[in-house]
């Protein structure tokens, strides 16, 4: 086994409890602050909200691969329709910048008949989804979010990055302690500093994966659930919450290994050296 | 393989703790430096192995000048030279894996570590106990062992900090005879302590005192 990966297995076999404890906090801290950012990343300003639609309506996104004849007969068989009282074609990046193909704003004569006309709607030929209500698909760009709720997440924000901070410095302490006569060993055989430092970094790039990670795949399924619950598509497009989930992973692992490398600065400490 | 001239060193409070020092050791020497606590031995070997920076003065180990040595190069002279801490404590392993860690560490692969523990804990007569857990051991056996990873990773030099201090005057002489051997088998050996040891039979005994080495 390399040596990085053996002193890496080595310095996991001296966490004990309490530094689990400590470390677990940090993954905890992480996640808040991450789940925080990502909410800001997702949400939108007032605006951006300024679209709004009525009950009535409902989108018909098409083809992208459709010819402009193609389109038009579609939009005069839907003007056609009696329960159809207006129809609006708008093109995507109006509505989700970064996507290609066209929508049309249909309006129905009522909000009644919406259920039945969705399902007409998507059984025509070069229809690829039909989305409602209309009035939760206004904020496809994002989750709208008052200045207040805004403000908290900030605070949430630094209350992570503080908790992190904390729990990292303690957590890091506890676990080197637990490894000082290993560290003062190795430093008397001439090992370097660096190899000593790399595996807690990389500890921390873990805290920070894990739980980034762990933020990803709840934020995925709590979306999955709002889709399944509401039959539309969720108040965030799937591109959307992809695009935040890698970012935010990044974050994390940006982040724990920051606190890494917070945590390996505890090395410098006099209980680590063997001539203090 | 160890030359000292005109070393001093003061502590931050500017108290002298090695005024002047000269010490030459040849290969394959057995020397055994003693003084008083606080006499500076600790320092002494701390500068030697180049885990403390020189204030002033030349240390030439294996010809190389300690104080002019990049980082790189104070690393490779750290691990050609065994150096056993005063108070040794084992690490919280079986004696064989104490020494496993360290030769793994040093990026020996499994069998040659094992080869290289192996030799080391029947240098130093520990080849019995080592399955046992180290933190178990008697002192003088935790001594030996001390000494089996000072000296696993084939050191031309080992430096040994107080090592008798504490133990009965027959571990004393096992040890004593443990260290000639050493000597015998090639390994320059420079040992501290703090009282005159006839039993150790050293080549040459010195004095540090009063910041000075002198012969004894």
């Amino acid at each position: 086994m390399n040596p990085f990966f053996l002193l890496f297995r080595e310095m996991l076999g001296a966490i004990r409890a309490r530094t689990a404890l400590y470390l677990t906090l940090v993954g905890v801290s992480i996640l808040i602050f991450l789940a925080a950012m990502s909410f800001l990343l997702l949400s939108t300003t007032a605006a951006d909200d300024a679209t709004a639609y009525a009950d009535s309506e409902v989108l018909v996104i098409l083809s992208a691969q459709l010819s402009s004849s193609a389109i038009d007969d579609f939009y005069l068989e839907v003007r056609a329709r009696s329960d159809v009282r207006s129809v609006t074609l708008r093109f995507a990046e109006d509505v989700l910048p970064g996507e290609t193909g066209p929508r049309l704003l249909i309006n129905a004569v009522s909000a009644e008949v919406l259920d039945r006309l969705s399902e007409e709607l998507l059984a025509m030929d070069g229809v690829v989804r039909v989305e409602g209500p209309a009035a939760e698909f206004a904020n496809l760009n994002g989750i709208p979010l008052p200045g207040a709720l805004r403000i908290g997440l900030l605070a949430i924000l630094a209350l992570g990055l503080a908790g992190c901070l904390l729990s990292a410095r303690y957590g890091f302490r506890a676990l080197l302690r637990a490894f000082a006569r290993e560290i003062r060993l190795l430093r008397l055989s001439g090992v370097s500093e660096r190899t000593l430092v790399q595996p807690i970094v990389l500890l921390g790039v873990l805290l920070g994966f894990l739980a980034a990670f762990l933020l990803v795949l709840i934020g995925a399924v709590a979306h999955v659930i709002t889709v399944a619950g509401a039959g539309f598509l969720g108040v965030v497009q799937w591109g959307a919450v992809a695009q935040t989930g890698v970012l935010v992973v990044v974050l994390g692992i940006v982040l724990g290994g920051l606190v890494g490398l917070l945590g390996a600065g505890t090395l410098g400490g006099r209980e680590f050296r063997p001539f203090a | 393989m160890i030359q000292v001239s005109e070393l001093h060193f003061s502590t931050e409070d500017g108290i002298k703790v090695l005024d002047d020092v000269h010490l030459h050791v040849d290969q394959g020497e057995l020397v055994y430096l003693y003084g008083p606590p606080l006499s500076g031995k600790t320092l002494l070997l701390g500068l030697l192995s180049a885990h403390v920076p020189p204030q002033q003065g030349q240390i030439l180990v294996y010809g190389r000048n300690v104080t002019r040595l990049s980082r790189q190069k104070t690393l490779d002279l750290q691990r050609r030279i065994g150096l056993l801490p005063q108070g040794f404590v084992p690490l919280p392993r079986t004696v064989m894996g104490n020494l496993l860690f360290k030769l793994r560490l040093l990026g020996n692969f499994q069998e040659q570590a094992e080869e290289k523990a192996l030799f080391a804990l029947e240098t130093c007569a520990l080849l019995q106990q080592q399955g046992e857990d180290a933190e178990m051991l008697s002192s003088a056996d935790r001594l030996r062992l001390g000494i089996a990873l000072s000296l696993c990773d084939d050191p031309l030099l080992v430096l040994l900090d107080d090592p008798l201090d504490g133990l009965e005057s027959q571990q004393q002489a096992e040890i004593c005879q443990l260290l000639r051997r050493l000597n015998t088998i090639g390994r320059t050996v420079l040992v501290t302590g703090r009282a005159t040891m006839p039993t150790l039979s050293a080549e040459r005994e010195l004095l540090l005192a009063d910041g000075a080495v002198i012969p004894a």
